[in-house]
C-alpha cells in the first residue's frame, strides 16, 4: 500500500507481519496512526492485536515489513529505542516498581541529578507534580506506588510517558481492571491527550468503549487486517458490521480437520451449582451429561479457566456445590477431583501439565502410578507396555518412551498430557485450551481423540477461545462474560454470530436473563 | 512410521530416524558419565603416583572416611532431587550423637542412663523431629527450605550448646561405639552401613512410587500437584528422612570418635551437598540419582585421600576440591541448560 500523503501520520506500517516458529500470526498489516487520533484495534483472542503493538513497542524485534515513525523508517530493537522514537506502551500487567514513590517511578532510570551527582529530589518532585497536574491527578508525588489503586497506577504509567515526550501511546486493554468511574476518567485523559496531538492506539474487547472514544478502528482476524473504518457513531448497523468483520464468515475448511462426531448424549453426570469466587466468577450453574462435549466460550478474563480450576480443586472457591451422579462431593484439591473421576488438562501445559525433565512413560504414569506396580514396586516393563498402548492410540511421536517430554513438539506434549488422563477411570475431563500453540495436524488429532472419548461416554468440558473448534466440537456452548454465564446455546444456535453477540453484548443479554 | 508432509513434524521424524551411532552418542548422558570418567581418571592418576593408593588397606580407609559424609549426602540427595535444600544436616548430625550419648550414659541433663537401643532410637527420633519441623515449615508455612533449614541450623546449634554446656561427653558404651568403630569380617561396620543405606535408598528412588513422585515434584511441582500428588506430604516426609539419615550419621560419628562432641559437625554442612552436585545431580531438582551421589562422594574421598598420600596438606586438598567442584558444577549447569 502506498501512502499518498504520509505527512499526516505519526506512525504507519507497511505490510507488517510476524511469524512464530514458522506459523504466521500477523500478515500484511498497514496501520496508520494520525496526529490527534484514538485508533482502536479490535479482534478476537489470538487475532494478533498484542503481537502487533508489541512489534511497534520494540518487544518483538523480528518481523516482516516496515514501520515508519514521522516518515522515517525505524526498527526499534527494544522498548528503550521505542521510547526514544516517541512510542510508549501501557501494559496489561503494569510495570511500575511498587516500592518506590510516584515521582521516582515517573523518572525511573532518568532521575535528575545535582552537580554533585546526587538525585535532585526538588526538581524530581516539581517536574512530576507538573505532569500529574496536566493529567488532573491529585496524588502526591511522594506517595508509594504500592498504596495506589490500579487506575492510579495506570495514570502514573501514562504520566511516565508524558515525561518522556511520547507521541504515540499504546494502551493494551487498559480498562480490564478498572471500575466504571475510573474508566470514565481514563477516557477523559485519552481525550485530553488526543487534543494535545498525541496518537493513541487503543486495544479493547469492548465495543461500547470503542464507540465512546475512538475515531477509527482496525479489525484484525487470524493475523490479517480485515479493514480499517471510520467510526460513524450514528450508523445503526455498526455493531453488526464490526462483529461480522471480526468473526468472518468463511467456514470452508472445517470439514477436513474436524471428525464426524458419533457421540450419544446420556444421563447427567455432573452438576455445578452456585459456584462463586470473588472477582473471578459468580453464581455459576450448569450440568453436563455423559458423552457430551460442553463448550465454554468467552474472552480472556471472563472467568472460564478460573471456574474450571475451582471445579477441579486447583484453586479455592467461595461458594458452590458439585454433584457427581446425583451425589454431592467435596473437592478441595486436585487429588480429590481425581479420586472422584474428574481430570483436567490445564491451559498452561508447560507449567502445570507435564514434568519436562521426566520421560514420556513417567509422565503418563503420573496420575496412575499404582497401575504399574508389581508387588508394590515400579515395574518398568509394565510401565513401558502401558505407555506403548497410549502412544499408538494417540499417535504420540517421540524418540523413545524415555524421551524427555520437554523435547517433544507442542502437539505431542499435549497428547502426553491427555494420555495421563485416559489411563485414569475419569468420567469428566476438563480441557482448557487443549489446542493452543500446536499445529493443525496435531489439532485435528486432538479433536479426533475428544470425539472418541465422548463416544465412549466421557463428559468433556471444553474451554476454548477459538470459535471454529468450539462450534465444530461442542454439543452445547456456554458463553461466559465478566464471571457469569451469559447465554447457553445448543444445536443450530451454536454459531459464531450468536457467540460473539453474547460475548460482546453482555450487558444487554444480562438484562434479558435477569 | 508414518511420514507427514508438515515441515515441523517431518523434521521431528527425521531426528528420530538419525543413524544409530549418532543416536547412541546423543544418548550418553554427560552429567552421569562425566563424574564417572573423572573418578576413573583420578583413581588411575593416584595409582600411578602413589604405590600405596590401590592397597586394600587404603581402599577400606577411603570408604571409612567417606561413610559419614556419604550417608548425609544420601539424605540430602532426596531433598535436592525434590528441588529443595537442607542446610541443617551438619547440625542434626552431632545433636543426635549428643542426645544418644546422654541417654546411654546418663550424661548432660539426663538424670539416669537407659539401654543402648533406647539411646539409638532417641538419637534417630531427634533427627526425625527436626527434619519434620523443617518439612512442616517448608510445606505448610511456605518458607523456602533454604531459609527454613538455615533457621533450623541455628535453632539446633543453640539447643545443642544449652543441652551440652559445650562440653564433650565420654564413656560411650562399647556396644554403641561398635557402629562407628567395629568390624565385621574385617570390614568396618560403618562402611557396611553406608553400603546398606545406599542400596536401600537407590532402590527407594528407582523402584517405589515415593521415589518417582520425588522426581515429579522436583521436575515440576505444579504439574505434580495438578496430577494429584500430595506435594506437601512429600516435602515433610523427605526432609524428615533426611533428618533421620543425618542422625544416623551422627550415631556413626559418635562411635568413630568415641565421644559426643558439639563440634563433630563443624565444616560438614556443605561437603555432602557438594558431593551430591559433584556426582551430577541437578542443583535445580528433577534430575539425579543415588548412584550419582555415590560417585560424587567417592570422587571427593579419593581426591582428598590421594592428595594426602602424596603429601599434599589440607590447604592443597581444599584447593583441589574447590577446583573440581567448580568444574563439575559448570558442566552440570551447562548440561542442564542445553537440554
Amino acid at each position: 500500500m502506498k501512502h499518498s500523503s504520509t505527512n499526516e501520520y505519526l506512525l504507519y506500517t507497511e505490510n507488517l507481519g510476524k511469524q512464530f516458529n514458522g506459523i504466521t500470526v500477523l500478515e500484511n498489516i498497514n496501520l496508520t496512526i494520525k496526529k490527534g487520533e484514538i485508533h482502536a484495534i479490535l479482534g478476537a483472542n489470538g487475532a494478533g492485536k498484542s503481537t502487533l503493538i508489541k512489534i511497534i513497542d520494540g518487544i518483538h524485534t523480528e518481523y516482516i515489513g516496515d514501520i515508519y515513525v514521522k516518515n522515517q523508517k525505524v526498527k526499534p530493537a527494544n522498548t528503550e529505542e521505542a521510547r526514544l522514537l516517541g512510542i510508549g506502551m501501557v501494559h496489561q500487567e503494569l510495570s511500575l516498581v511498587s516500592e518506590l514513590n510516584v515521582a521516582e517511578n515517573i523518572y525511573l532510570g532518568r532521575l535528575p541529578r545535582t552537580t554533585w551527582g546526587m538525585v535532585h529530589y526538588k526538581k524530581l518532585h516539581q517536574d512530576s507534580a507538573k505532569i500529574l497536574q496536566e493529567l488532573n491527578m491529585s496524588v502526591k508525588t511522594t506517595e508509594m506506588v504500592s498504596n495506589l489503586s490500579i487506575a492510579d497506577r495506570q495514570m502514573i504509567e501514562i504520566a511516565k510517558m508524558l515525561s518522556m515526550n511520547t507521541d504515540i501511546i499504546l494502551l493494551d486493554e487498559p480498562t480490564s481492571a478498572l471500575t466504571e468511574n475510573e474508566v470514565k476518567r481514563l477516557f477523559y485523559t485519552m481525550e485530553n491527550l488526543k487534543k494535545q496531538g498525541k496518537g493513541i492506539i487503543f486495544i479493547t474487547h469492548k465495543l461500547d468503549e470503542i464507540y465512546a472514544t475512538s475515531d477509527r478502528v482496525t479489525i484484525l482476524r487470524d493475523g490479517n487486517q480485515i479493514d480499517t473504518i471510520n467510526l460513524d457513531k450514528n450508523d445503526p448497523d455498526l455493531e453488526t458490521k464490526l462483529i461480522s468483520l471480526m468473526t468472518g464468515t468463511e467456514q470452508g475448511e472445517i470439514g477436513e480437520i474436524y471428525p464426524t462426531k458419533k457421540n450419544r448424549i446420556g444421563s447427567p453426570i455432573m452438576e455445578v451449582s452456585n459456584f462463586s469466587s470473588k472477582g473471578k466468577f459468580e453464581n455459576i450453574h450448569f450440568q453436563i451429561r455423559r458423552g457430551e462435549i460442553l463448550g465454554i466460550s468467552g474472552l480472556k478474563g471472563a472467568g472460564r479457566t478460573e471456574l474450571a480450576r475451582a471445579i477441579y480443586g486447583a484453586d479455592p472457591k467461595d461458594t458452590g456445590i458439585l454433584e457427581l451422579n446425583g451425589e454431592i462431593v467435596e473437592i478441595r484439591q486436585p487429588i480429590d477431583a481425581i479420586h472422584h473421576g474428574i481430570g483436567m488438562v490445564t491451559e498452561d501445559r508447560k507449567k502445570e501439565g507435564f514434568v519436562g525433565l521426566l520421560g514420556v512413560k513417567e509422565n503418563i504414569s503420573l496420575t496412575t502410578i499404582k497401575d504399574v506396580l508389581v508387588n508394590g514396586f515400579l515395574s518398568r516393563k509394565l510401565e513401558r507396555e502401558k505407555t506403548q498402548t497410549y502412544v499408538s492410540k494417540l499417535k504420540i511421536r517421540m524418540a523413545s518412551e524415555d524421551a524427555r517430554v520437554k523435547n517433544l513438539s507442542g502437539g505431542n506434549q499435549q497428547k502426553v498430557v491427555i494420555a495421563k488422563w485416559l489411563c485414569t477411570d475419569c468420567k469428566v475431563l476438563i480441557l482448557d485450551e487443549p489446542t493452543r500453540g500446536i499445529d493443525v495436524k496435531a489439532k485435528s488429532e486432538i479433536y479426533k481423540i475428544m470425539s472418541d472419548l465422548a463416544e465412549q461416554g466421557l463428559a468433556i468440558l471444553f474451554i476454548s477461545s477459538e470459535l471454529p473448534e468450539l462450534i465444530a466440537m461442542s454439543d452445547r456452548v456456554l458463553v461466559m462474560s465478566r464471571g457469569r454465564i451469559v447465554s447457553e446455546l445448543s444445536g443450530t444456535q451454536i454459531t459464531k454470530e450468536n457467540i460473539m453477540k453474547s460475548t460482546f453484548q453482555e450487558s444487554a443479554v444480562q438484562k434479558e436473563v435477569g | 512410521m508414518q511420514f507427514s508432509t508438515d515441515p515441523k513434524t517431518l523434521s521431528n521424524e527425521l531426528q528420530v530416524e538419525e543413524s544409530s551411532f549418532r543416536r547412541a552418542l546423543k544418548r550418553i548422558d554427560y552429567t552421569t558419565a562425566g563424574p564417572i570418567a573423572g573418578l576413573v581418571f583420578i583413581i588411575i592418576l593416584f595409582s600411578i603416583l602413589s604405590p600405596h593408593f590401590l592397597s586394600v588397606n587404603n581402599i577400606v580407609n577411603i570408604l571409612r572416611q567417606v561413610s559419614i559424609i556419604g550417608i548425609m549426602a544420601i539424605g540430602v540427595t532426596y531433598v535436592i532431587i525434590m528441588a529443595e535444600i537442607d542446610l541443617s544436616i551438619a547440625s542434626i548430625m552431632p545433636l543426635s550423637g549428643i542426645i544418644a550419648g546422654a541417654v546411654a550414659t546418663g550424661g548432660y541433663l539426663m538424670p539416669f542412663a537407659l539401654p543402648v537401643w533406647v539411646a539409638i532410637l532417641c538419637g534417630l527420633l531427634t533427627g526425625a523431629l527436626f527434619g519434620l519441623m523443617s518439612g512442616f515449615a517448608t510445606a505448610k508455612l511456605k518458607i523456602p527450605s533454604f531459609m527454613a533449614t538455615l533457621s533450623m541450623m541455628f535453632i539446633i546449634e543453640g539447643f545443642m550448646l544449652w543441652f551440652s554446656g559445650a562440653q564433650p561427653l565420654y564413656g560411650i558404651p562399647d556396644s554403641m561405639q561398635w557402629f562407628g568403630a567395629g568390624k565385621v569380617f574385617g570390614i568396618p561396620v560403618i562402611v557396611v552401613i553406608f553400603i546398606l543405606v545406599f542400596v536401600a535408598s537407590d532402590f527407594v528412588l528407582r523402584k517405589t512410587v515415593f521415589g518417582r513422585n520425588i522426581y515429579a515434584i522436583g521436575g515440576n511441582e505444579e504439574a505434580a500437584r495438578m496430577s494429584g500428588i500430595n506435594v506437601d506430604k512429600y516435602k515433610i516426609w523427605v526432609l524428615t528422612i533426611c533428618g533421620i539419615l543425618c542422625a544416623f550419621a551422627g550415631l556413626l560419628m559418635l562411635g568413630r570418635i568415641g565421644s559426643a562432641q558439639v563440634t563433630a559437625g563443624v565444616g560438614l554442612q556443605l561437603p555432602p551437598i557438594a558431593a551430591v552436585i559433584l556426582g551430577g545431580t541437578s542443583l535445580f531438582g528433577g534430575i539425579g540419582s543415588m548412584r550419582r551421589t555415590l560417585v560424587g562422594v567417592l570422587l571427593m574421598g579419593v581426591l582428598v585421600n590421594g592428595l594426602n598420600l602424596l603429601g599434599v596438606g589440607a590447604d592443597g586438598q581444599k584447593l583441589a576440591t574447590g577446583i573440581v567442584l567448580i568444574i563439575a558444577v559448570a558442566t552440570n549447569v551447562m548440561g542442564t541448560l542445553k537440554k
